[in-house]
């Protein structure tokens, strides 16, 4: 079954080529008509470009360290100065989307696959009798325990649990975000299960599970991807906090977070170089993430357009 | 009515609690390296590591060691911390006045200034300047969420402190030559305030500024953004209208948009109180500020679990507690709630 398809009235209607328009190019349609949309496409770009081309853009080795040059203020060798122990900013920033960039798109994949399926148990089956129902239950009670939790303070104890690395820190964030799937996919799925065509495909013999996954998922599943760009964004600034504390990638590998916190011991001596560029840069890529899901969640919900 | 409710909501934060200590029972027990052989260093020999593991019932069974750890945690026992070699409760009794004052006034000021600001854009909906303000509000909901806070701290302290020298170094609650005055809630505005000590509680108010001004400009957003699009939901809703068209003044009208905009607010500055709570980890570690944060990255960089373990314990029960808090309130100012 197709995903519902949003309606928009300020863009006209979808030209009429007897094809239904993909979700997908809808809402590329839908972004590129706002300035805010635009500017968050093309920051995304940009850092999953240089994410890509990092290793053949950086002009240094960012684990080499140049024994003369400590603190040295930016020039044109060394673009964005040096840190404390002699290692180029610049290519440092550059290489940390290599940290960065994976751990959050993998760490938000991972959040919300496992919300969006306890999602759809918890939002199918929810106050109904039986097995569904009992798992549905015991779903919510377990996000309730979990949202009790300090987000920041949970990934915190769960990367001290297992120990740091860049592995550990992903699965902490996928942990402690798939909550917001879960909650978010179940609302969703409350206000549509008892739609004719729910009845529809049960009458047509879908088993409860396949009717809620094949059947009733695919409807609900954009605001997830919408939230997914959100956190994106809170990916990335949790891996860059848990670093910055020393509970996450360890130095000397390239990590914004990291470098803030090395940096950072500096600054009140004037030397500013080493910890704002990198968090530019962190700052930067979050806001991208931020203006297009912002913009996203404009193209699902009628009500937000102006 | 309302009594039956809260019970039930208490019941809940009950259930919380005893899954949470669960979830931190199973973490702590998750951590690498045996207690005992930590306890003991390296140079003790096996019968004396089987003796201790005896005496700290680490070969119980796993729910038996669980009812003691509760016992010993109603006994007020958390164990000693390897760092500091005090127990963890200590640590932390010292330790929580200055995280609470801390996250407490960001809060405070995060309403003060951002509710009466949303109230004022909100009423300039009808204005030809209000798609500005719309935009104002939203990019700057935007940017403060994208802002990393432990950023922000080095930009405001590279500002305020190298370059133009107004602000004190990032060393403290108070100025190290000044000392805290004396001890009597723990919080230094409202101690000084007691002692009539008008030279520290200046001092300790210039150095609440940067902190302050991080936390509520990062996490202050969202107060701004709810209050604004209630304000404006509810100054075009049937109610209002209908007062209006008694003849109500605008200024009533605003009033009673206001009152009814606020319990999704107190819900949410709830929220934000617990999730602060996080971010004060970050900001305390920069300005040294010696609170139960800082406590918690000291004890993560030394893998001292028994104060990891303490930190977590009373983040989520202030947490749990800030929530059940918030919902009373909601319960008692929002008779809509009680109806239903």
């Amino acid at each position: 079954m197709d995903p519902v398809e949003p309606i928009d009235a300020t863009l006209g209607p979808a030209p009429l080529t007897g094809r239904r328009e993909s979700p997908f190019r809808y809402y590329l349609r839908f972004v590129l008509s706002r300035p805010a949309g635009i500017f968050g496409l093309v920051m995304v770009s940009a850092v999953l470009i240089i994410t890509i081309i990092a290793p053949w853009i950086i002009p240094y080795d960012p684990e080499k360290t140049f024994p003369g040059l400590i603190l040295e203020p930016p020039s044109g060798a060394h673009w964005f100065g040096t840190d404390a122990t002699g290692l180029d900013v610049f290519s440092r920033v550059i290489a940390a989307t290599r940290t960065d960039i994976p751990v959050a798109f993998a760490a938000t994949a991972a959040s919300m696959a496992i919300g969006v399926i306890l999602g759809v148990i918890a939002g199918y089956f929810g106050e109904r009798r039986g097995l569904g129902g009992a798992a549905s239950e015991i779903i919510m009670r377990i996000l309730d325990i979990f949202q009790a939790f300090p987000v920041f303070v949970l990934a915190l104890v769960l990367v001290a649990a297992a120990g740091s690395g860049a592995l550990n820190v992903g699965i902490a964030i996928a942990f402690v975000n798939a909550p917001i799937f879960a909650r978010l996919i179940r609302g969703q799925i409350l206000g549509l299960r008892r739609m004719p065509f729910v009845e529809a495909a049960r009458c047509a013999g879908g088993t409860p599970l396949r009717v809620a996954f094949h059947n009733v998922m695919p409807n609900v599943i954009s605001p997830a991807f919408v939230q997914a760009s959100v956190t994106l964004g809170f990916a990335i600034l949790l891996t860059a906090g848990l670093s910055f504390v020393g509970a996450g990638v360890a130095a000397p590998t390239p990590e914004w977070g990291l470098m803030v916190a090395s940096g950072g011991r500096h600054i009140i001596t004037g030397e500013w170089w080493p910890s704002v560029f990198p968090g530019l840069a962190l700052g930067g890529t979050i806001l991208g993430f931020a203006f297009l899901g912002e913009v996203m969640g404009q193209a699902i919900n009628p009500l937000e357009r102006r | 009515m309302l009594g039956r409710l809260i019970a039930k909501r208490l019941a809940l934060s009950i259930v919380q609690l005893f899954g949470a200590s669960v979830v931190i029972f199973a973490l702590v027990r998750q951590l690498p390296g045996d207690p005992a052989v930590s306890q003991l260093g390296s140079t003790a020999g096996p019968e004396q590591i089987e003796a201790l593991r005896e005496r700290l019932h680490l070969n119980d069974p796993v729910p038996v060691q669980y009812g003691i750890w509760i016992r010993d945690l109603f006994r007020g026992d958390l164990g000693r911390s390897n760092v500091t070699g005090n127990a963890v409760t200590t640590d932390l009794a010292d330790r929580i006045p200055a995280t609470l004052e801390l996250i407490t006034i960001s809060l405070l000021a995060a309403l003060v200034l951002l509710v009466p600001l949303g109230v004022f854009t909100a009423r300039v909906a009808k204005r030809w300047y209000s798609r500005s303000v719309n935009r104002s509000v939203a990019t700057y909901g935007l940017f403060a969420g994208s802002m990393p806070d432990f950023w922000l701290a080095q930009l405001l302290l590279f500002l305020f402190f190298f370059k133009l020298g107004w602000a004190p170094a990032p060393l403290g609650r108070v100025d190290l030559m000044l000392g805290p005055p004396d001890d009597v809630t723990g919080l230094y505005t409202l101690d000084s305030l007691i002692a009539a000590d008008w030279g520290r509680l200046r001092d300790a108010i210039v150095h609440l500024v940067l902190p302050v001004i991080t936390l509520v400009f990062v996490y202050g957003a969202p107060i701004l953004k709810m209050t604004r699009a209630n304000v404006t939901k509810n100054l075009d809703s049937e109610f209002v209208q209908q007062v209006k068209s008694a003849g109500v003044g605008e200024r009533t009208q605003l009033w009673i948009a206001f009152k009814n905009s606020l319990p999704p607010v107190i819900t949410l500055a709830g929220i934000t109180y617990g999730f602060v709570i996080g971010g004060a980890v970050l900001v305390e570690t920069i300005f040294s500020w010696g609170g139960l944060g800082q406590y918690a990255v000291l004890a993560i960089s030394n893998s001292d679990f028994n104060a990891i373990q303490g930190f977590v314990l009373v983040a989520t029960v202030v947490s749990i507690f800030i929530f059940l808090l918030v919902d009373v309130v909601h319960y008692v100012v929002d008779p809509r709630i009680r109806a239903t």
